[in-house]
């Protein structure tokens, strides 16, 4: 009874902090959603340890170690948070090379004694595909 | 017919310059204030009438400030990008003022302003859409440590091979680029290797590649990007790109 005093204690801390973040706008809505869901799961699991669920689902699946479920399943969703958060990373690069171009495109300077029309620096709008998600 | 399908080889020398022809010179620069105004002087005498634009990727030194004496252009990137979107950058700056053809040059020297001219041949006459300037086609005396020759051999055979076509200096930065390959080095720019990736990137868009002898030197000052113990983990990352990439970066 205790550990679940406990670790109910903890799951609605962690259900708090999101929530906080989320008003105080530290969290976009995919990721503010996506550790509601999981503080709410967490939430769920321990109101729900003396009903032995845990230990059902763990037998279901064939798991000897009802612990066993949690930890795997957990480190899965870290495995996957990760590779989300890699991908993404990888996508702000792409965006922050293609800003700093353009960026130097727009400070570009001529030497001072350029005869006029050599070069032909203009600026054409960029046609670089604008992206949302 | 199918004119890929030949070593992509070509031994012409020399070419006269039609009137009118709109040269921009790419010359990416970090940290090489000693040698690039000297570059850039003897670009503009080998070109006389081009356009000479330094990249500045985030340089410490007055490298953009000695390009601009020497009489290039000089677009200064606030941050270091890296070889990949600096050269990428010049690719745009030359699409959108509308030049036919774009030169790759290095800014630490190693490369001969002079033989700029062995490059632009193939592009005047029309017989191709880039021109990659190898250091293992007879001219010159460039000759690298054994370890760095081994793997420009295997890159050589891995690029042939997925290029379809033979290339002896897959990782030469000296280049010629016309219209076409302008449009699309601009949009499509591989960031971490683009020397070997462009030449794969250019077969599968259709570009016509062709190699000419030049000869290079040793690099005046500073080092190569590449050297020690980096070699290995760069060739393991080139290698992981050539195999596994589909050759196709888009630019945002």
């Amino acid at each position: 009874m205790r550990a679940t005093v406990l670790d109910l204690a903890l799951s609605l801390g962690f259900l708090i902090l999101t929530i906080s973040a989320v008003r105080r706008q530290r969290l976009r809505e995919q990721q503010a959603l996506l550790w509601l869901a999981v503080s709410l799961v967490m939430v769920l699991l321990s109101a729900t340890l003396p009903l032995h669920v845990l230990d059902r689902v763990a037998h279901l699946v064939g798991i000897a170690y009802p612990p066993d479920l949690i930890l795997m399943l957990g480190v899965l969703f870290l495995f996957l948070l990760v590779f989300h958060l890699s991908t993404s990373l990888a996508r702000q690069a792409e965006r922050n090379t293609t800003l700093i171009q353009e960026i130097g495109l727009l400070k570009a300077k001529l030497p001072p004694d350029t005869p006029a029309g050599a070069g032909r620096v203009e600026h054409l709008p960029s046609h670089a595909p604008v992206e949302s998600d | 017919m199918d004119r890929f399908d030949e070593p992509a080889t070509h031994t012409d020398d020399g070419c006269r310059l039609p009137v009118g022809l709109q040269i921009c010179v790419i010359v990416p620069a970090l940290n090489e204030s000693t040698t690039v105004g000297g570059v850039v002087a003897s670009v503009q005498q080998a070109l006389p009438g081009s356009r000479v634009v330094v990249i500045d990727d985030g340089s410490t030194d007055d490298t953009g400030a000695r390009a601009l004496e020497a009489g290039a252009a000089v677009i200064p990137l606030p941050v270091n990008v890296g070889i990949g979107g600096a050269v990428q950058t010049g690719y745009r700056f030359a699409a959108r003022n509308g030049f036919d053809v774009a030169i790759q040059i290095d800014g630490d020297g190693q490369h001969d302003p002079a033989e700029t001219r062995h490059l632009l041949g193939p592009i005047v006459s029309g017989e191709a859409d880039m021109v990659v300037g190898s250091r293992w086609l007879g001219r010159g005396d460039y000759l690298a440590p054994r370890s760095r020759r081994f793997g420009m051999r295997i890159l050589s055979a891995l690029v042939t091979w997925r290029a379809g076509a033979t290339f002896t200096d897959t990782t030469s930065g000296f280049r010629a680029v016309g219209r076409t390959g302008i449009a699309l080095f601009a949009e499509h720019y591989p960031p971490d290797f683009p020397e070997v990736e462009t030449i794969v990137l250019g077969r599968r868009k259709g570009l016509r590649i062709v190699e000419v002898p030049v000869s290079m030197s040793h690099r005046e000052h500073g080092s190569s990007s590449i050297s020690g113990l980096r070699s290995a983990y760069y060739m393991a990352r080139v290698i992981l790109t050539l195999l596994v990439g589909n050759s196709d970066w888009s630019s945002s």
